[in-house]
């Protein structure tokens, strides 16, 4: 039995205190943090009985709070692990690039478990003017919403931007006043098909001018 | 859901207040689909209806604004969520209570499938153990069962990431602790 399965099972049961349900309102505010901490938690109290308001409140959740499920171990048994995959993923990426020595970087599209891609319309590694920064991708369907993160390779966000319609984000200069000319930027982009699946893309580089 | 509900019935949508036809039908076709996003397969039938109470909600919003300005997907979605769990809420209300006046309301175990009651059970359980729980790790834990990542998880409760991933962690412990003294294991 997976914990997570077995709390999210029953969604259509009738609560056991209806009246004592938050609005929906309230559930979503609540799922999006735009409540103080304080509301949030009663919110979240509720959940812990009642499979409705649970069902509600991820139907509300941004889809980016969904991170990949982690196999949680023991904060002090953490280390050793990691460190041994580290040094085993170096080594097998070195292995793959060493021989794959033709391999051009030429921006190729990740092809999801839904057979969608995202395929970046700005060449790999290019370099954009700070006034005109604009990052570009193919759509992925007519009605697709987009996320896009942008981030500097230490993985220090520069800017995120949400609910985007068109395949197409402009940067602002102000998001950018902080980052070096010359620096290589790592973007994302993750559109949120019309059906409510998700397709993301892999890491896509590209230079401050 | 017709009328008699005391709902609106999807009429052809009048121009909204400071725009044109063809901004109104796109307004309209951005509702429908945040409304179908939220709508869970038994509420399909549905949909137009809600669709129809969103947009009278955007409208009664647009008004207390200036009424020109666009709402901004962020507002349709809110909007769309609560007027399609509202309809869920009462659509289901509505089954109970039918359920009860024809002498019906059996209790769950008796309805359902054996694995669905099962399930209805465990699920019950959690919720038990999760109310015993130290209140802190409960919050913690309740997240991470909703499918929350540790960050998302931390912002939410307004704790830092180390001390929320801890929480999580001795949490899910106890939880376990709990569940296999009612007999429920993994």
């Amino acid at each position: 039995m997976k914990l997570d399965e077995a709390f999210r099972a029953g969604e259509e049961d009738v609560p056991p205190d209806a009246a004592a349900c938050p609005s929906t309102e309230r559930v979503w505010d609540a799922a999006r943090g735009e409540l103080a901490a304080e509301p949030i938690h009663e919110v979240i109290k509720h959940l812990r009985t009642c499979s409705s308001c649970a069902a509600e409140w991820r139907a509300a959740m941004e889809p980016e709070a969904r991170e990949a499920e982690a196999v949680l171990i023991a904060p002090w048994r953490r280390w050793a692990p990691l460190a041994a995959a580290a040094v085993l993923v170096v080594g097998v990426g070195l292995v793959v690039v060493l021989r794959q020595p033709d391999r051009v970087s030429d921006g190729t599209a990740m092809r999801t478990a839904t057979g969608r891609e995202i395929e970046p319309l700005v060449a790999e590694d290019q370099a954009l003017p700070r006034e005109r920064f604009l990052l570009r991708w193919a759509p992925v369907e007519e009605d697709a919403r987009y996320t896009v993160k942008v981030d500097l390779r230490d993985l220090t966000r520069v800017t995120v931007a949400r609910d985007l319609h068109e395949p197409e984000f402009l940067v602002p200069a102000e998001a950018l006043k902080d980052v070096p000319s010359g620096a290589t930027l790592v973007w994302r982009v993750e559109a949120t098909l019309v059906d409510g699946s998700c397709v993301v893309s892999k890491a896509f580089l590209v230079r401050l001018e | 859901m017709t009328e008699q509900s005391g709902h609106p019935s999807a009429e052809p949508t009048p121009p909204a207040s400071g725009m044109d036809a063809a901004s109104t039908a796109l307004l309209r076709e951005r509702i429908r689909r945040e409304v179908v996003r939220f709508c869970p397969p038994w509420l399909r039938s549905e949909i137009d209806d809600i669709v129809q109470m969103t947009w009278m909600r955007l409208e009664a919003a647009r008004k207390q604004d200036d009424g020109n300005r666009d709402p901004g997907a962020t507002l349709i979605a809110r909007l769309a969520f609560c007027a399609t769990m509202d309809e869920r809420r009462r659509l289901r209300r509505r089954r109970e209570v039918a359920l009860e006046e024809s002498g019906n309301a059996a209790s769950p175990e008796r309805e359902q499938p054996s694995s669905a009651a099962q399930a209805a059970e465990i699920r019950r359980a959690i919720g038990a153990c999760l109310v015993a729980m130290l209140e802190s790790r409960s919050l913690a834990v309740t997240l991470y069962l909703q499918g929350h990542g540790t960050a998302a998880a931390a912002r939410l409760l307004g704790w830092g990431a180390v001390k929320t991933e801890n929480l999580i962690y001795r949490g899910l412990a106890d939880l376990r602790r709990c569940l296999a003294a009612k007999g429920i294991t993994p």
